[in-house]
């Protein structure tokens, strides 16, 4: 009797170990495959999600946007960049998601860290900007990456300086919001505008991933702003623009020359302006 | 007349707290309440939101369990067992068996609500030890408390349907198919009216059909209205009129449903 | 005088496939019951004899004709204040003691805790549960829980008895508890009408007799007059003379009323 109990234990103890291991490696398998793909959900057309949701809409908002965070989570780790086609997918899954629950704040942040400069998605940020500008009145950010997007991307000062004076007159906005919109010109104002717009996004991120992606490209915005602060010190000095970054260093101007945390090589444009090899300002300009 | 109600509410009220389903799922709704603190660690900004996405959601679902499960236990079970003889055997009327079966079942819900939504005041208050002051600035106990009794309001118009399908129904799997089919319809057709007067020529939609589901959002209970869960996740006010307006749509709707209910009640034969 | 009358009573139900087919469960069904009477229903299955309680318990509403319990129609609630029922199958909350049944009961009837309690415990003494007065009901045995849901009938002293198959599955021993309880509530002046199909029980305690077939009532009779029609010497095959008399009625179709 007890050899048949030992049996019937020894037998129980190795179906367990099988079933966990089978767990933890289908874990694994799925998690790979999983990993690369936003929810179903997301892709569904907005009043079918709509009215599946019944009751519970800000609860799938949360489910899809932690769906979308581990999607990007997974790409930044990888060191990966977005495809157009993935931009796309997580344009549609944070337009989904605002659907759901247009005064979640989660939602436009992502879409402004990542579409405009990944995908060139500008337009349709912006679009997930204005919904949520009207959704949450008291909150100058949408208004503050609207000015953004406008000024860096489409090139329209007169519309960005729209969106800022919206963004400085509601409670809570800093106060340098008004300061900038005077001092701002579209030259120098630009690489200044995306260093205060990032140091902002970062002040509010606590994801890891995330907040090192920003911090690199802070800090080469940061060195190209340098750059073009000492090719302006050139030509007040000289009367023309240096034509390589190296005259910099002869002129004595700069001690040495900031390396590209991208990995690339700084250099200047014909229009004096200056950029990196690594191109990590995947900018598309569009009017 | 209103002893015989109290005791029959009563009474529903003590068979309920005997299911264990009814344990199982405040168990689980009370494990997912807890959970909801550790759940929104994962998210970036809306934490307070997450927490209060979660427990307002488990709360709700505790409510439904009522009409769901439980009402069509007692009222069907209660013909199907013939413990219905028990109580019309006395000197009680079809009518005063529905309107202590509604009160026992009202009684139920609120039990359920309440204890949830106090699960889900204590998660707040255990979220403020390990999460910044800055996260709970949106915080409104208010409009969290509003919520659940708006919630409450809307299972309690549901349950007045359930007693309606259990008093034209023999089969108790059929009064759920119909009390399931009132939620989802009843959670839908604001959704889709706003959608097809949105839409206006460009959906397509004939003009019977646009009619139909107008129709549809008079007839069945618009359980939509009675969900501010988003408003008390971003802690934004309920407005009163709409609360006032709900209480009268929930307390005439219930109501109209009982008088219906009794009507079609007392022709039954109990055989 | 008729504390319980009967007038035309029909009743049919509806089935098959969209329902378009109806069975006759009550043909034009008359009787009267005297005060303090004890009545007894018998007839195969299926005869109509659970149905007819249930119309005068208010469970079923007839096609034609009125039912009065005391001079008020036994569909108005009213009636049930004198009246206590037991039906074919103990339909007590099995999760209830008796005594929480019992309090149940009473409270329905618009008593007091404290009336009650002492009520309570005259009847569950009567029917011999005072000693698993707190034991939940789905503990107890068939007999027991019988027995239990005539004390739920019995409670408050009620002036009328409808007992629906009160005898059914129940051992020996258990049949003549419920036969004495049924017995000692007619000495106290209650008026007693119950249906079965033991024919034995009908003709040791009852007064009058009904015998039912097919949705009609054949004919009603008396122990005595069953006896004079059938003496010992025409009994067939050892049979009783009411089994004798229900036999010959329900063969040849006897039309005394």
């Amino acid at each position: 009797m007890n050899l048949k109990v030992m049996l019937k234990g020894f037998i129980l103890l190795v179906l367990m170990t099988v079933s966990c291991i089978c767990t933890n490696l289908l874990f694994k398998e799925h998690n790979q495959r999983q990993s690369e793909n936003i929810s179903p959900l997301a892709l569904l057309p907005i009043p079918v999600t709509d009215v599946i949701s019944l009751e519970f809409k800000g609860l799938v908002s949360d489910f899809l946007m932690l769906d979308v965070l581990t999607y990007m989570g997974t790409k930044l780790m990888n060191r990966s960049e977005l495809s157009q086609d993935e931009c796309n997918m997580v344009y549609l899954a944070l337009k989904q998601i605002i659907n759901l629950d247009p005064r979640s704040s989660d939602p436009y942040v992502i879409a402004e860290t990542t579409l405009p400069w990944d995908g060139g998605l500008v337009k349709e940020t912006n679009e997930i900007l204005v919904e949520a500008a009207r959704m949450r009145p008291h909150d100058p950010r949408p208004f503050f990456f609207l000015w953004y997007n406008y000024f860096s991307f489409l090139n329209d000062p007169e519309k960005a300086g729209y969106y800022l004076q919206k963004a400085a007159k509601l409670p809570g906005a800093p106060p340098y919001y008004a300061a900038l919109a005077s001092r701002m010109d579209v030259y120098s104002g630009q690489l200044q505008g995306a260093i205060i717009f990032l140091q902002e996004i970062i002040k509010e991120t606590d994801d890891p991933a995330l907040k090192k992606y920003l911090l690199l490209r802070k800090d080469s915005l940061k060195k190209m702003f340098l750059l073009e602060q000492s090719i302006a010190k050139f030509e007040k000095k000289f009367g023309n623009k240096p034509l390589k970054l190296e005259e910099l260093l002869n002129t004595g101007i700069l001690v040495r020359l900031p390396e590209d945390p991208y990995g690339g090589t700084f250099f200047i444009r014909e229009n004096g302006r200056v950029y990196t090899t690594s191109k990590l300002m995947r900018v598309k300009k569009t009017k | 007349m209103k002893s015989s109600i109290i005791q029959i509410a009563l009474i529903t009220y003590k068979e309920g707290l005997r299911h264990r389903i009814l344990y199982g799922v405040i168990s689980a709704a009370l494990l997912l309440i807890i959970a909801s603190i550790l759940l929104s660690g994962l998210f970036m900004r809306d934490l307070l939101k997450v927490i209060l996405d979660i427990c307002q959601s488990a709360t709700s679902v505790g409510g439904l369990l009522i009409p769901f499960f439980l009402a069509i236990n007692l009222l069907a079970g209660d013909i199907e067992n013939k413990t219905i003889f028990a109580i019309l055997a006395k000197p009680v009327s079809r009518q005063q068996y529905i309107l202590g079966k509604f009160t026992g079942l009202t009684l139920l819900t609120g039990m359920v609500m309440f204890i949830l939504t106090c699960a889900t005041l204590l998660s707040i208050y255990g979220a403020t030890f390990i999460y910044p002051q800055a996260v709970f600035s949106s915080l409104s106990i208010q409009s969290i408390v509003f919520s659940s009794v708006m919630a409450f309001l809307g299972v309690t118009v549901l349950n007045s349907t359930v007693i309606l399908w259990c008093s034209v129904t023999t089969s108790s799997f059929l009064a759920t198919l119909l009390t399931l089919s009132t939620y989802m319809i009843g959670q839908s057709t604001e959704n889709l009216v706003r959608f097809l007067n949105v839409s206006g020529e460009e959906a397509a939609v004939s003009p019977m059909v646009q009619k139909i589901v107008h129709g549809v959002m008079y007839i069945f209970p618009n359980l939509s209205a009675f969900d501010f869960k988003q408003l008390a996740a971003h802690g934004l006010a309920i407005p009163m009129q709409e609360m006032v307006f709900l209480l009268f749509y929930s307390i005439s709707y219930s109501v109209i449903m009982l008088m219906l209910s009794m009507y079609l009640f007392n022709k039954r034969d109990l055989s | 005088m008729n504390i319980i009358s009967c007038n035309n009573i029909s009743k049919s139900y509806q089935s098959g496939f969209l329902e378009r087919d109806r069975s006759l469960a009550l043909r034009k069904v008359s009787f009267h019951i005297k005060e303090r009477e004890l009545f007894g229903f018998v007839g195969p299955n299926g005869a109509g004899k659970s149905t007819i309680l249930k119309i005068l318990m208010g469970f079923i509403r007839p096609d034609t004709g009125t039912t009065h319990i005391h001079e008020t129609l036994a569909s108005n609630p009213e009636s049930r204040h004198l009246l206590g029922y037991l039906p074919e199958r103990p339909s007590l909350y099995p999760h209830l003691s008796p005594r929480e049944h019992l309090l149940f009961g009473a409270k329905l009837h618009g008593m007091t805790k404290d009336d009650a309690s002492n009520h309570i415990n005259d009847v569950l003494k009567v029917v011999d549960l005072l000693d698993s007065a707190d034991t939940p009901i789905k503990k107890f045995s068939k007999g027991m829980a019988q027995r239990a849901a005539l004390a739920y009938a019995l409670l408050p002293t009620p002036k009328i008895l409808i007992l629906d198959e009160p005898m059914s599955g129940l051992d020996p021993i258990g049949r003549q508890i419920v036969i004495d309880i049924i017995l000692e509530a007619h000495s106290r002046g209650c008026t007693i009408l119950f249906c079965s199909h033991i024919l034995n029980d009908v003709e040791r305690i009852c007064d009058r007799i009904g015998i039912m077939n097919k949705g009609e009532l054949i004919t009603t009779t008396t122990p005595a007059a069953v006896l004079d029609q059938f003496p010992p010497e025409k009994q067939r095959g050892g049979k009783t003379p009411l089994e004798s008399f229900f036999l010959h009625t329900i063969e040849e179709g006897c039309c005394e009323k």
